[in-house]
Formats: structure tokens, sequence, C-alpha cells
């Protein structure tokens, strides 16, 4: 029988389905620039992207989690170190770090060291207020919220608009108990 | 056995521990309760109509969760009976016999619950709910037109559970 | 040395255009840039002519003036590159390499997806790159 340990992101990484990461990276830029083009306004395309993101991450939760065979993380340092350390190396290809703690172990940044999704991308003028990589917060707050941890994602730095590392503040807002999900009159 | 891509899923399915068609039901639920899928293969008896016997069932796995976190000897932090626990609290079964049938359970952290329903002498089917798992994640989830937390109408997905139960149990 | 660069678009449309120089000629090298396009053509249309390199992209010597030498480079996707350069002895390779790399630069601007194809190449990063380039040309003499 298999082992049961959890599987590292490498070796999923190794295993699963690749596709070209051009085609990949371009796809990505063009439902970008698509979204712009459809919605003119930088704000709701951040929010657009945030939302699709979103509704990748609350699917991509459970591929995460068949694939990796971890188990339940036992509070939100483990889950953070899961994500960058397991999770962005399955999906993405690339490792993240988690740094900048706060004293209550709610609040962290995960660090990218490289975003494949960025590759030639230039923003133009017009465009500054657009976080470009939006899609990787939702994903991460869509996929935290189906394991019952509401948070906040926002981007603290991005090289595309001139900061020197890509920095993603996760947020942990709370963390939602199982509750008995029928009415107790049926 | 190839998928959508030819991408494997993982683990390969374990080995069947007895053969021959012994599988009664199964179930599929999420988090809210929402049973998104029944398959029944064996089931002289119904006494209850389906929604009744679903909740049943949904309120059966709560309240066992609940009563084994609460008798663990090993763990201080057991809350509560009947207060809500936090995801990751608390310990968990998998399985329960009695002398009718054997019930096995696995729940995902994301809360997919899955419920298998079979002949009192199988063995432990711990690897085979979790390749269902991997089979959910492929044929139902990895569907964009799929709708999170609806239930599950997919031949493919249905033609290759029963395939699968019938080679386990 | 190299004194200008340009990206021409299959329809003969400047999409990049630049000069290398202290002086204000930027007009004059303009204009053979402009010129230059014409032999392209000729080169593109009369494949008797030009022999053997008909299936390259390298385009080779366009043609020489009294002070500067025309090199091309034409893409399957109908795009010209023109260099412009005051060396008298260049050699095939350093070209050859130059257009390669340009090449490559070209393709990841063009990959940029603000950038709309057609219109100018805006990109600073392309910029920066090309005048890189332009810098190491020639001294990377073993290729």
């Amino acid at each position: 029988m298999a082992p049961a340990g959890p599987r590292s992101g490498d070796a999923i990484f190794a295993n699963v389905e690749r596709v070209n990461a051009e085609l990949f990276t371009l796809t990505y830029g063009a439902t970008v620039r698509q979204l712009l083009t459809d919605l003119e306004e930088v704000e709701e395309v951040n929010k657009q992207l945030d939302q699709m993101g979103y509704n990748i991450g609350i699917r991509l939760i459970d591929e995460f989690l068949a694939k990796s065979n971890v188990a339940r993380c036992v509070d939100f340092k483990e889950t953070a170190e899961m994500i960058a350390k397991v999770g962005f190396k399955m999906f993405l290809g690339v490792t993240a770090t988690v740094t900048n703690w706060d004293a209550n172990d709610t609040c962290c940044s995960i660090m990218l060291e490289d975003n494949p999704l960025v590759d030639f991308v230039e923003l133009p003028d017009t465009c500054q207020g657009l976080y470009y990589c939006n899609i990787l917060s939702g994903v991460i707050r869509g996929a935290l919220e189906m394991v019952s941890m509401k948070t906040e994602v926002t981007w603290l730095r991005d090289v595309l608009r001139g900061d020197d590392a890509y920095e993603m503040q996760v947020k942990l807002l709370k963390q939602v108990p199982e509750e008995y999900p029928y009415k107790d009159d049926e | 056995m190839q998928f959508f891509g030819g991408s494997e899923i993982s683990p390969s399915p374990p080995a069947p521990t007895v053969s021959g068609n012994n599988a009664h039901m199964m179930y599929v639920f999420n988090r809210n309760g929402v049973c998104l899928l029944y398959r029944e293969w064996n089931r002289p008896l119904h006494t209850l109509n389906a929604q009744q016997d679903h909740k049943l069932m949904f309120g059966l796995l709560f309240s066992l969760k609940s009563l084994t976190a609460k008798m663990d000897p090993t763990s201080a932090e057991r809350g509560n009976l009947g207060v809500p626990q936090l995801p990751g609290q608390g310990c968990s079964f998998h399985s329960f016999r009695t002398n009718t049938y054997k019930l096995s359970f696995m729940e995902s952290p994301s809360g997919i619950k899955i419920i298998l329903i079979t002949h009192p002498k199988t063995g432990d089917l711990r690897e085979s709910l979790k390749y269902i798992y991997n089979l959910y994640v492929e044929y139902v989830m990895k569907n964009p037109l799929y709708t999170p937390g609806t239930p599950i109408r997919s031949d493919l997905f249905n033609t290759t559970l029963d395939q699968y139960v019938r080679s386990i149990a | 040395m190299i004194v200008c660069v340009a990206v021409v678009g299959h329809q003969n449309n400047p999409l990049y255009i630049q000069s290398f120089t202290e002086e204000d000629d930027a007009l004059k090298l303009h204009h053979i840039v402009h010129c230059s396009l014409d032999v392209v053509d000729e080169r593109v249309n009369n494949p008797k002519k030009s022999g053997p390199t008909l299936n390259e992209t390298f385009l080779g010597l366009l043609y020489p003036t009294e002070n500067y030498k025309v090199y091309g480079y034409l893409t399957n996707t109908k795009v010209k590159f023109i260099l412009v350069t005051t060396d008298l002895d260049v050699r095939d390779a350093d070209v050859r390499n130059f257009f390669r790399r340009f090449h490559a630069a070209y393709v990841d601007a063009v990959s940029n997806p603000f950038h709309v194809p057609g219109k100018k190449i805006t990109s600073k990063t392309f910029a920066e790159r090309v005048s890189t380039i332009v810098k190491s040309f020639g001294l990377s003499s073993a290729g």
C-alpha cells in the first residue's frame, strides 16, 4: 500500500501534466488584457481577477489535498508554510517563502522568488493601478476558505509596479468552526 | 488507467481486499451537508425517503465525530459535546462495523465527506476512499462546468466509480 | 559602431527605430532605413538574385553607402530588422549573432500582453535590451 505521508511539492510537480510556460503566460496575459478592454476600469479588473482566482481556489484545494496527501494543518502557521512550500511548487513550479509573522501568528507575508505569470509583461502607464497577479491572491483566499479559514490577501510588493520582489500579505480573519448545517426543526 | 491528459491519479488503486460485489451504497457530502452524490448498489431495505436518509447519515457522522473527539483520552483540547469544532481540532474516526454492515468514512480538510457502506467482512478501505477522493477531483472538481456545491451529475464519474467499487468490495 | 537599428512591420510601417549617435542625424539615418526597405523587397521578390540565401531570415548586406553599411533580417512574419553600422570591416558572424539576439528581444517584447500588434513598441525593457545588445556588438567576436 502506498505510504500515507505527505508528498513534497517537487515530487508532485514532477508527476503532474504540464503545459508550455509561455502558453500559460500568454493565455493569462490575454485574459488580463481582455478584462481591461471589457471592464475599462482598472479597479474592476483587479476585483474580477480576484474573483476568478477565488473560483479557481475553491476547486484547486481539493486537488491539492488529494495529490499532496497532507492531513489537516494544526494552525495557520503550518497552513501558510504548506501553501508556500507545497502549493506553489505543485501548481506553479516555484518556491515561496513565508516571513514577517506578526505577534499573534495571524498575519504573514508570502514572498515569491519567481513569478511565471509576469514573463514579458510590462505595465503601460495607463494601468499603473493594476495588480496584474491578483488572481494568485484570489486563489489563496478561495482555497483557504474551503479549509475554514477566512482570510484577506493583499499584494504588498510587485515587481511590475517597480518594487524589488513579489510579496503577498495573508491575514487570517477568523477560523470558521464546523457547525451542524441543518435546522433543528426538520 | 488513463485520465484526461494521461495524468496519473495518485495513489494508484490499492489492491482489492475481497472480491465480489458487496458494496451497499455510497454517499458524498460537502461541508454544508449537501449530499453531492448518492449511489446505491445493493440495498434491499428503504425505510426513509431519500432526503431524510441523507440527513440522517450526515447527522450520524457529525455526532459520531463529535463523540469520538470527546472521548479522546490523548488530547486535552476536546471542547464540549455539541460545541462546533475548529477544523484541525479533535480526532476523526474512519470506520465502524456492525453485524450487518461496515461503514467507512473519510473526510478531507476541505470538508468533503465520503462514506462507503459495505459488507461487514470488508477490510480496511481507507486507501480506497482516498482513491475515490482522487476520482472526485479528476472527474468532478476539475470539470469547469460543474458548480461546486451542487449534486454531481457526471456519467463518466458514475461509471468509473461503479467499476472501481466493484473491484474493491 | 552601430548607429541605428530599426524594426519595420510587414506593411513597411515603422515599429521601432533608434539611433545611437551623438549628432543630430536621426533624420538621415531614418532615410537610410527607409531606402533599405526597397532593397529588402527587391531581394524577396527577385529570389534569383539573392540565390542560395533565399530560405534564410538573415538577408546579409543590403547595400553599402559611403559611410555606412546596412544589414537586413526578415522574419517569417514579414517583420524586418535593419541594422546600420559605420564599421567597414564587419564580420558576418557578428551580424548574424546580433540579429539572433535582437530577434529574441523582439519576440519577448511582442509577447507583452499590453503590446498591440502592429503598433509601435514602447517597452522600456526592450529599449534597454536593445541598447545592451548594440553595445556588445562585435565584442564577443568569438562567435
